[in-house]
């Protein structure tokens, strides 16, 4: 198994969404998290 | 269901539990899709490779919608029965609705070059959907620029339920319009159209968002309740509704 596989001439494409779609999930993590630190116990 | 979570002490003890048990859900989903989206699933044999981007666009926009209708509901409880945490749902998926939206939009407009040679084109799935984006836009622009939290949250519910009208128009646009857009990939009255192969990574990812949502939506509702309650222990101009009960 690649680490990265070559989807041949649709790989910007591919690679691109699912590295948007990765980091719009990895941006509300750190957001949720971070509000999560700062809740009033 | 609804009566008994309509309590915010016996919602906040429900939440505690069920928000990280979300959380691990959308781990696991999602760690999941990502593998066999990406490493174990065939390509199509029309759009080759390309038929990957659907396991990351068809679950985001799904989960903007399903943010919306959850938006328009909650919204027409909170004109009902007029319970505040019912806005605070509301007002909690607006955000990640939004941002769900936008990734249904630009991944299916990069699937859009790619199966149609255009990144865009006005037709009736993709201009509905852009207007949802709109709608999202406007319901948090309603809550961040009225002051008072009980007239911000009724106008704010009017632009949801009267915007809930744009779902079915984004549901059946391909079948009332020609469009480019295609007709749904998965239909439940004849059952999947989609070789099982393709259908797991589609649904791992479904899922996983699902529980992603979840997780952020139930955390927003428990920070709003936290910060309500310090507020009303200090007063201040602008206290939300929440802090009358």
């Amino acid at each position: 198994m690649e680490l990265l596989p070559d989807f041949g001439k649709y790989n910007f494409y591919v690679w691109t969404c699912y590295g948007i779609s990765l980091a719009v999930i990895l941006a509300f993590t750190v957001y949720t998290l971070r509000q999560n630190a700062k809740r009033p116990k | 269901m609804i009566n008994f979570l309509a309590n915010p002490l016996r919602f906040k003890k429900f939440a505690t539990v069920a928000a990280p048990l979300f959380g691990l859900l959308a781990l696991i989903l999602i760690s999941s899709g990502l593998y066999f989206g990406l490493f174990n699933s065939p390509e199509d044999q029309l759009q080759g490779h390309s038929v990957r981007i659907m396991y990351v666009h068809v679950p985001a926009v799904w989960l903007g919608m399903a943010a919306y209708a959850g938006m328009a509901v909650a919204s027409l409880l909170a004109y009902i029965w007029r319970h505040p945490l019912s806005d605070e749902l509301a007002r909690a998926l607006a955000l990640p609705g939004a941002a769900f939206t936008a990734l249904g939009l630009i991944t299916g407009s990069l699937w859009g070059k790619t199966s149609w040679g255009t990144f865009w084109q006005w037709d009736g799935r993709m201009t509905s959907t852009l207007i949802l984006l709109f709608l999202f836009i406007g319901y948090m622009a309603v809550w961040a620029s009225i002051d008072d939290k009980r007239r911000a949250a009724r106008i704010a519910g009017l632009v949801a339920m009267v915007g809930s009208i744009n779902l079915p128009i984004i549901k059946f646009s391909v079948d009332w319009w020609n469009t480019l857009h295609q007709t749904s990939s998965v239909s439940m009255p004849n059952a999947p159209g989609l070789p099982g192969s393709i259908l797991l990574p589609l649904m791992l990812m479904t899922f996983g968002y699902t529980f992603f949502l979840g997780w952020v939506v139930l955390n927003r509702m428990l920070n709003e309740i936290a910060s309500a309650k310090t507020r009303r222990k200090r007063p201040a101009a602008g206290s939300i509704s929440m802090e009358k009960l």
